[in-house]
């Protein structure tokens, strides 16, 4: 590639450099990262549960509605609540594995709601893609699962994969997700630390992750604060708190 | 090149800065910096310094490795299955974005707000081959459907009124009439998911990109981001070249310097983490990913001792672009001539040290670039022989005792006609070039060197 040479060439000579690698960087030192991210996966009850309240105030701050519950069922009636008292009719939900563990679907579908799940049909990828998007730009709301929580700024973390749609949770105007007490991470720097640990592991990143805070917001006519712009205008958490998990 | 605005800077900062609007806008913002405030405070100022000396240290290290970074960068773009264009200049970007439309015979680019673009004026070049390139970010949209480009890049929407975005909208969109600022947004958003929906191209800019993943880190609050990476089948991606971080880690200095530095946010709303092209089993995203790393002039800065520092910017919030550092930036990508002006425009306070967060020293770089003004070839300068006469005289006055003895009496006396309040609000031509934007204090009647001559006499001892 004769550009990338020429890009190359006018950028060592601003820098002064010889061409050839002249740094070895510090790389990260994969024995303390792994033991590291041990110690985030096995951290105390007691921990986790501090965390909680600093997620839960922080999370609060920036916008979520959130609720506690103490079981799965109860994070099951806490959506269908939600979804009744906004009358909402129709639902699109990842595949989560969470959602699978919480009777959330069934629960929704009882209160006579429609339920979708945004998962493409392996027979016809590109037809069915295009069918779950319509299906998610009429929807209600938008139900996911998170892959992390963190206290530090009160934002959920999801990692899009077979099952976890990009855009769940940013189509419809309103956004669910469910969190456990496990997945509160404390920092950005365990979120990073964690990521880091799966790349040297795995060799590869997934091809996306989103941090999200709170709703989607706008300050661009008059300074003035609006929610609900391109992604939704209300967000709820609610957070699973059992005893023995 | 891109037509350069900048040449136009004192016509157009002098019309706006008289607009009531704008006025009253600007007093509005004072809001992001007591948020930002409030948002430095709550870190506590000694982990506020460190998180500085810490961005600091990462932006001097990558950028005096840039080189190495950036290509550790492109080789794991490509590994993850995207695409990767070096660019020398802003025509070499807008070639080969242009190129990739083409290819996919694009009619619609749906754009989040990217500096890169509007420095490469790549929606030119794209309509002029029937491509329509649409900005999505709230206050660009509605420049951009009023026709006009965003000078205010503060907010680019500074300067209108909600009822001008109200007319603008009945006659652009063919809706109703709504006044408040909430049906407003919902309005936007219904006429942008529209296009977003059947948009060929996602075009977004990069705040930071990991070198060690190849990933480009995207920071917006309105979700405009997320949508331009999601739902178009093409992503295409425009970086400066000193965007590049070394790690993932490195992100969570940036993350909490950025927004709190930008608007006094924790967290944006979202930040988005893209790495190549959706994989194989993903449920959306798109099927092709190009990175264009754009060098236009930065190695020039690269080179210049002086001048390198300005490469360190994280450009904290888009707001700021127009702030002091786009005046560093600007005069050297546009080269000199064409921005000669901004390095000019600002008081040199020293403020916007004390809070950059990654401690550049904006007030020296300013310096630096007005002395190149006034220093460089003709074409740099932009004295007249006016001002050139009036340098000499001025130069004549402050050495010589007696005339500047004089001339501030005969000050004191001349200004008694313009005096208000105690202070001078207007000037006659060409002193009017201070007062157009700002006071300027009265003169003194007794001189201070008369006072001294008197305070001397009254406190002997204290005489050096
Ligand atoms: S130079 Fe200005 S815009 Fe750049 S990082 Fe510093 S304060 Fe922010």
């Amino acid at each position: 590639m004769a550009s990338r040479e020429v890009f190359f060439q006018t950028l060592r000579r601003a820098l002064g450099k010889a061409p050839g690698v002249d740094l070895t960087p510090p790389g990260p030192d994969s024995v303390a990262l792994t033991e590291k991210a041990s110690a985030i996966r096995e951290r105390s009850p007691a921990t986790l549960a501090s965390l909680s309240e600093a997620f839960v105030a922080r999370a609060q701050l920036v916008g979520w509605h959130v609720s506690r519950v103490p079981s799965k069922e109860a994070a099951a009636a806490a959506v269908v609540n939600l979804a009744l008292a906004r009358g909402m009719k129709h639902v699109v939900r990842s595949a989560h594995a969470l959602l699978d563990r919480v009777p959330v679907h069934e629960a929704l579908a009882s209160a006579g709601l429609e339920v979708k799940v945004v998962a493409y049909d392996d027979e016809d990828p590109q037809g069915s893609r295009a069918a779950l998007r319509e299906v998610m730009l009429h929807a209600d709301a938008g139900l996911t699962g998170a892959d992390y929580a963190i206290a530090e700024t009160g934002s959920i973390v999801l990692l899009p994969r077979r099952g976890v749609s990009r855009i769940v949770s940013l189509l419809p105007p309103v956004h669910i997700a469910l969190v456990e007490t496990s997945q509160v991470l404390e920092s950005l720097d365990d979120l990073f630390l964690l990521r880091t640990e799966e790349f040297l592991r795995t060799g590869s990143l997934r091809g996306y992750m989103s941090i999200i805070t709170g709703p989607s917001r706008t300050a661009d006519i008059e300074q003035t604060l609006v929610v609900g712009v391109h992604g939704p205008r209300e967000v709820h958490l609610v957070l699973i708190e059992e005893e023995f998990p | 090149m891109p037509e350069v605005k900048t040449a136009e800077f004192p016509r157009l900062s002098r019309q706006s800065l008289a607009d009531p609007q704008v006025q009253s806008s600007l007093r509005r913002l004072s809001h992001f910096i007591e948020a930002r405030e409030a948002a430095v405070a709550e870190v506590g100022e000694q982990e506020w310094q460190r998180l500085r000396d810490q961005g600091r240290r990462i932006k001097e290290h990558a950028i005096a490795h840039l080189d190495y970074y950036l290509e550790l960068a492109a080789d794991n773009v490509v590994k993850a299955g995207g695409n990767v264009c070096f660019a020398r200049d802003a025509r070499e970007a807008c070639d080969y974005v242009l190129k990739v439309a083409q290819a996919r015979r694009a009619r619609t680019v749906i754009k989040s707000k990217s500096m890169v673009s509007e420095e490469t004026g790549i929606n030119t070049v794209l309509e002029s081959h029937g491509i329509r390139p649409v900005e999505t970010d709230l206050g660009e949209y509605i420049i951009q459907l009023a026709g006009e480009t965003p000078f205010h890049i503060v907010a680019p929407a500074l300067h209108k009124s909600k009822e001008e975005v109200a007319d603008l909208f009945v006659q652009k969109l063919n809706v109703q009439r709504k006044e408040s600022i909430t049906e407003l947004t919902a309005i936007a958003r219904a006429a942008l998911r529209e296009i977003f929906v059947q948009a060929d191209i996602g075009m977004t800019g990069a705040n930071f990109v990991v070198a060690e993943t190849g990933t480009v880190v995207i920071v917006t609050n309105e979700g405009n981001g997320r949508m331009s990476t999601s739902l178009p089948r093409v992503h295409i991606a425009l970086m400066g070249m000193e965007r590049v971080v070394p790690r993932l880690e490195d992100m969570a200095v940036f993350l909490r310097l950025l927004p709190r530095s930008a608007t006094g946010q924790r967290l944006t709303s979202y930040t988005t983490f893209v790495t190549g092209p959706r994989r194989d089993d993903e449920e959306d995203g798109p099927d092709e990913f190009h990175l264009v790393i754009l060098d236009n002039g930065r190695s020039r800065m690269l080179a210049d001792e002086a001048l390198r520092e300005a490469l360190y910017c994280i450009r904290c919030g888009a707001w700021v672009y127009g702030g002091p550092i786009g005046a560093v930036v600007t005069p050297i990508l546009a080269g000199l001539p064409q921005a000669r002006h901004l390095p000019f425009a600002s008081t040199l306070c020293g403020a916007c040290r004390e809070v950059c967060p990654v401690k550049i020293n904006i007030p020296h770089l300013l310096l630096t670039l007005r002395s190149r003004v006034t220093q460089g070839p003709p074409a740099d300068r932009h004295a007249s022989w006016l001002e050139r006469i009036a340098a000499r005289a001025w130069q004549y006055v402050v050495t010589t005792p007696w005339a500047f003895g004089l001339a501030g009496r005969a000050a004191a006396i001349l200004q008694l006609p313009l005096l208000r309040r105690g202070r001078l609000r207007w000037l006659p031509q060409p002193l009017n070039a201070w007062t157009r934007t700002r006071d300027f204090p009265r003169v003194a009647f007794r001189p201070f060197r008369a006072r001294w001559s008197r305070i001397a006499d009254q406190h002997p001892r204290e005489k050096t």
